[in-house]
């Protein structure tokens, strides 16, 4: 059976055997081999042989006293043995590169997860505090519109001119009465079709978001970034490249979270150019911009 | 403290050290092998400051040609640390190296091979300097059990496997039955006193100085541990001790086989004490299927052809010898985990 089937290793162990006219009690002697195992090993008997291990030992000593390739013949075996399913294969050296995305991935899952905790934890401290600073706000929220006026909201708004007293009242909802006074008076296109006074600062509470506070992020670096707009709500939330800009719309202050912050060259608000603490290199920092 | 190094220890893989006193291999579990580094490191002088100029590879080439402000070490000595610092810096770079995702520093479980016969203050140094390297826990399992296990052979079976682990620094022999080892014996010769032998046999035989890299390179290109294949031959340069200046000769196998002479009798004599100081039933069992050579030196030429006829039993050599120690510690990590940490760790 096993001489119609030349690709078994034992097969052409022992016709090889025969041809160079050697007994077994020959190659029994030379491998210090006992004659069960060698008439095992010549009959592709490897039940009667021990672990894939010292079989594989045989089949190479074997074929080097014989002079046969003997890695051949001991991957013909492995084979043999894996079609069994006994033995694995062994691995051979190799470096292995590491795969580069759960790497990333799961810092960056406990970084977001982390995150998302602290901002709970300091939304539900620290709720009473933008009433409480009405006045520090207000200087924030005018500074930035005068230059960011002119070039960003030419396509956005229908007019220039009504941005400023609406980003002026923004952070005055405390204050009816001086809202009373500016909107009637400026925002002309909204205050009339509303009509009636009482009306009037609630409606302008509703359409203060339309205009919209930008932020640019420019980035020279891999860098994770999160940003959370007044209202403590996720605007963006992702990975960026290098090279990359991130440009994103919501009501100021943006709360900004970088992984990197070294990976960020430009963080503009509004188009003004904004500092950045220094920072080593894989550093997380979180700003509150402006 | 220890809970910072458990959450660094979410982002690091369980790695199996093979601290070899010529090679470092670092087996990383469902990766592989993914290092396999010649232990020496290089380190630089600025007067009174220390720094590491370069480990493995790199370090290795300059071994035998750093100028003065730069000395390359070989931390290990007959399978146990020479130099603690040296090995710590070694180990960290090495886990580093593994760990390349820059977040967080790794604090990976490692285990690490030891000699069998080492004693509590080397293991104790191994063990502290794995920790000293960022380990968040560290285990330690005998060599030659790793070996057997690497090299395929059923050590939790009740049937004695014998493994004989020719490493650079010491060989380690071990007749292992029921994943405990049950007779080992350590001798304290392997790869480099062979380099050295080749040294010494040049300088007595020539007249000539050779290093121990020439020496390791006419090792691997034509050492032989037994005569009857084909006698190969070398041409090498050393300086001559006489004349001073380097010249250059030819050796061959038999004279490499000459050199060889006395550290193979001592892994031979070793051998032979072992089997017989082995049990009846479990001398039987290796005689019936042969002993196991793994490690670097069995990639000597006719190794297992020596023990053959020395011992009269079937010598098989591993597939993949260099690398069945940090694969066995990988599978023992592995088989801790399934099984609990006491079956083959020590501590």
């Amino acid at each position: 059976m096993t001489e119609q089937q030349p690709n078994l290793p034992g097969a052409r162990l022992r016709t090889e055997r025969k041809r160079q006219n050697l007994s077994e009690q020959d190659v029994s002697a030379r491998l210090h081999l006992s004659m069960t195992y060698l008439k095992a090993l010549e009959s592709d008997d490897y039940e009667r042989l021990p672990q894939a291990a010292f079989v594989k030992g045989y089949v190479r000593n074997y074929a080097r006293l014989l002079g046969l390739p003997a890695e051949d013949l001991v991957r013909d075996f492995q084979t043999l043995v894996q079609d069994r399913g006994d033995d694995k294969l062994v691995s051979p050296v190799h470096m292995v590169i590491r795969e580069r995305g759960p790497g990333w991935l799961w810092p960056a899952v406990v970084i977001a997860v982390a995150v998302v905790i602290g901002l709970g934890w300091w939304g539900t401290r620290g709720m009473g505090l933008p009433d409480d600073l009405p006045g520090l706000s207000a200087p924030q929220a005018t500074l930035p519109s005068l230059p960011g006026s002119a070039d960003e909201e030419d396509a956005a708004s229908p007019a220039s001119l009504p941005q400023e007293p609406v980003n002026v009242e923004a952070p005055s909802e405390a204050l009816p009465e001086e809202s009373d006074t500016g909107a009637p008076g400026v925002s002309a296109p909204d205050a009339p079709t509303v009509g009636a006074p009482p009306a009037g600062p609630t409606e302008l509470a509703m359409n203060e978001p339309a205009p919209l506070d930008v932020l640019q992020v420019s980035f020279g670096g891999n860098c994770w970034v999160q940003v959370t707009d007044a209202a403590g709500e996720e605007i963006y939330q992702g990975q960026q490249r290098s090279g990359s800009q991130l440009a994103l719309e919501g009501e100021a202050p943006f709360r900004v979270t970088l992984g990197n912050a070294a990976a960020v060259t430009v963080l503009q608000f509004n188009g003004e150019t904004q500092s950045l603490p220094t920072a080593a290199p894989g550093r997380v920092i979180r700003i509150t911009v402006p | 403290m220890s809970l910072i190094k458990r959450i660094r220890g979410m982002f690091s893989t369980d790695l199996s050290i093979d601290l070899g006193t010529a090679n470092t291999l670092i087996y990383v579990r469902g990766r592989g092998i993914v290092l396999d580094e010649p232990s020496v490191v290089a380190i630089r002088h600025h007067g009174a400051q220390k720094s590491v100029a370069a480990v493995g590879a790199d370090a290795k080439r300059m071994l035998g040609r750093t100028p003065g402000n730069i000395t390359a070490i070989r931390p290990m000595k007959d399978g146990v640390i020479a130099d603690f610092e040296v090995t710590e810096k070694m180990l960290q770079y090495f886990i580093k190296k593994v760990h390349e995702s820059g977040f967080f520093p790794p604090a990976p479980r490692v285990l690490v091979c030891v000699p069998c016969k080492s004693t509590q203050v080397e293991r104790r140094a191994i063990q502290d300097s794995a920790y000293g390297a960022g380990a968040r826990e560290v285990f330690l399992i005998e060599e030659p059990m790793a070996a057997a296990i690497g090299a395929g052979l059923p050590v939790h079976e009740a049937s004695g496997s014998m493994v004989v682990d020719i490493g650079g620094g010491t060989t380690e022999i071990a007749i292992i039955s029921l994943n405990g080892i049950v007779y080992a014996e350590s001798v304290r010769v392997g790869g480099d006193r062979f380099d050295e032998a080749i040294v010494s046999f040049v300088r007595k035989e020539y007249g000539s100085l050779i290093g121990e890299s020439t020496a390791e390179r006419i090792k691997h290109e034509i050492g032989t541990a037994y005569l009857g294949g084909e006698i190969l031959e070398i041409d090498v340069r050393g300086r001559n001790l006489a004349e001073g200046v380097p010249r250059s000769f030819t050796l061959n196998s038999e004279e490499i086989l000459e050199a060889l002479k006395d550290p193979l009798n001592s892994i031979v004599n070793a051998v032979k004490n072992a089997l017989e100081a082995s049990p009846p039933e479990l001398a039987s069992d290796i005689a019936e299927r042969g002993l196991v050579v793994t490690g670097g030196g069995a990639l000597l030429r006719d190794i297992d052809r020596l023990l053959s006829e020395e011992t009269g039993l079937p010598v098989i050599v591993a597939d993949d010898p260099l690398t069945c120690v940090a694969r066995g510690g990988g599978k023992a990590l592995e088989l801790m985990d399934t099984r609990g940490f006491d079956t083959l760790a020590l501590s």
